[in-house]
């Protein structure tokens, strides 16, 4: 058992290493997000710390970071970069992209990780608009493959910036992607399970503050874990819904030495994860 | 005898005069890439309106059409500017003023309305976006039953014109690239009236030959018309060649917040430079271009 990490760490890094730790050893391969900085790191940290057999789709290819370095002065947040070239063994063309994890009997990517405007107790997830369709009060910039994503993979994963009730909200004004159930139906009815495509709703939720997961009867959201210096009362003010809450509520196991140097040194190389959102209060 | 082939090049004014009022044009390049910066320029230029711009991702190259008013709908799946915009500035302002229409879609279902283009297909089925609002927000998405089965339904979207950005390209249209590639392929396919692609360099015939597994537009996707333009997808990267320009990005971001800024900012960088070498210059000359150049390192 690997070492707590004692000294300090910023949201975002705490966020990054939480997600590296949802890539397991046999995921062959990953599917990041658009723009992503905590996503992409996370899931590369989990290439080089625990799961050397997983392959990462940026949107310039297919790379591994088993025998390749990330280089130095490359920004881990933007998936099209030429440089990221160097991690890449397989180069992909938008055409053959876009038809990835289309629902065909070889599945394309196992895992994916939503940012969201809005995410409901269901798991529903908005980035489409605020208001409604015939009155929006903001546009949000669109779903991208959210809909692919969230249908034909393996599993799937929210990840927030913020915790708040403008955030985590009872009913979602526009469903960008489905979660387990929501007004047009549930998982069931849509048919998914029957073609081997994704039973379930987001796996859990990566909040700032906390952990989120789903009741298995229900479906409802409950809290998993409190990050260190938070609490569950926090979690629940900051909720726009009432969230279940289990009699006894683990505090999220922090980073490790190991997380956190590999992390350091050789994934986030120019510390964006530092620059961008600053240190944990 | 030896008959002579036709080369395809031709300046960029001549290029864009076959983008006519009320045209379906697909964009290449996505978010802060490979996007037809160049040619853009020059269709804002000549006033062209009611576009219908088709993209896999939109970024800063659309945004500017719509900031422009050439255009009244947008087809794609996302509109942002990697952390310079969380949204397209003038796209937000122009749909909330219900100026620009949105046909918001996924991946799968820009595949489906380009693939169905391109094969004349009445439509085709996918399952992304079952349980979901899209239906709702776009009226000729439709929500069937199928074999007792809820599918989606995705109209073909045909295009009339395609503006591809491209890093090398021959005489005869065959396109090269260094780097990223996007829908491409795809939007060629799905267009009828003209292919115009602008390069980085126009590389001879030859060059395609010695390893012709370079070229991903060719035979019958080659350009219809070809266009020199060294540096053309500033401020976007452009593969190899060069970094995006965050600077410039960020002044961008600036001026798109309101109608009147914006139109100050494309009398400077728009109707002001009427060639690319003054666009240069006034982006900030051979000093910005080789700070780009020295970022791909």
């Amino acid at each position: 058992m690997a070492k707590v990490y004692e000294g300090e760490y910023t949201i975002s890094e705490l966020q990054s290493i939480l997600i590296s730790r949802q890539i397991k050893f046999e995921d062959n391969i990953i599917g990041p997000g658009f723009y992503n900085d905590v996503v992409y790191n996370g899931a590369l940290l989990a290439m080089k710390n625990h799961a050397p057999n997983t392959l990462y789709l940026s949107g310039i290819g297919w790379s591994s970071l088993a025998q390749a370095e990330i280089p130095r002065h490359t920004p881990m947040y933007i998936p099209f970069e030429y440089r990221f070239m160097a991690i890449c063994e397989k180069i992909i063309r938008g055409h053959d992209e876009i038809q990835l994890s289309a629902g065909g009997p070889r599945r394309h990517c196992d895992v994916f990780f939503l940012g969201a405007m809005q995410v409901d107790k269901y798991g529903n997830q908005n980035i489409s608009i605020r208001g409604t369709i015939d009155k929006p009060t903001f546009r949000g910039p669109g779903i991208i493959g959210l809909q692919t994503f969230s249908t034909f993979m393996d599993r799937y994963y929210i990840y927030t910036r913020n915790h708040d009730t403008r955030t985590f909200v009872d009913e979602v004004d526009f469903i960008s992607a489905a979660g387990y159930k929501n007004r047009n139906g549930d998982r069931e009815s849509w048919g998914f399970a029957k073609h081997g495509w994704n039973p379930n709703g987001p796996k859990e939720i990566i909040s700032p503050i906390a952990c989120m997961d789903f009741d298995e009867k229900t479906k409802h959201m409950r809290l998993k874990s409190v990050h260190p210096g938070h609490t569950v009362q926090e979690v629940k003010e900051k909720t726009g819904f009432d969230i279940l809450v289990p009699d006894k509520v683990p505090m999220t196991d922090p980073p490790n030495e190991e997380e956190i140097i590999t992390l350091r040194e050789q994934i986030d190389k120019t510390k964006c994860l530092k620059r961008l959102h600053g240190l944990q209060e | 005898m030896v008959a002579i082939r036709d080369e395809r090049i031709v300046s960029i004014e001549e290029a864009v005069s076959v983008v006519k009022d009320g045209d379906v044009v697909g964009l290449s390049g996505s978010v802060l890439f490979n996007q037809p910066a160049a040619l853009a320029r020059a269709v804002i230029r000549k006033g062209v309106k009611d576009l219908t711009l088709v993209m896999l991702t939109g970024g800063l190259v659309s945004d500017m059409l719509v900031g422009a008013g050439c255009v009244k709908k947008i087809v794609t799946t996302y509109m942002a500017m990697q952390d310079y915009a969380p949204i397209c500035p003038n796209f937000q302002r122009k749909y909330m003023s219900g100026e620009v229409k949105f046909w918001e879609c996924d991946f799968q279902h820009f595949h489906c309305t380009i693939k169905g283009a391109q094969w004349g297909m009445p439509y085709l089925l996918t399952k992304a976006g079952v349980g979901t609002d899209i239906c709702k927000i776009n009226p000729d998405l439709e929500e069937i039953e199928y074999k007792g089965e809820k599918w989606v339904k995705v109209p073909p979207t045909p295009l009339d014109v395609s503006l591809i950005y491209a890093n090398k390209v021959d005489p005869y249209g065959n396109c090269v690239y260094e780097g990223s590639v996007f829908a491409e392929f795809i939007l060629a396919n799905a267009t009828k009236r003209a292919i115009i692609v602008q390069a980085e360099e126009i590389v001879p015939n030859e060059y395609i030959r010695r390893d012709p597994r370079v070229a991903i537009l060719g035979g019958p996707t080659r350009a219809d018309y070809v266009v020199d333009v060294p540096y053309g997808a500033h401020p976007d990267e452009g593969p190899k060649y060069y970094a995006h320009d965050a600077q410039f990005c960020k002044e961008y971001v600036k001026a798109a917040k309101s109608d009147e800024t914006f139109k100050v900012w494309l009398d400077k960088y728009v109707y002001g430079p009427k060639t690319q070498a003054e666009y240069l210059e006034a982006v900030g000359g051979i000093t910005k271009l080789l700070t780009l150049r020295q970022s791909m390192i």
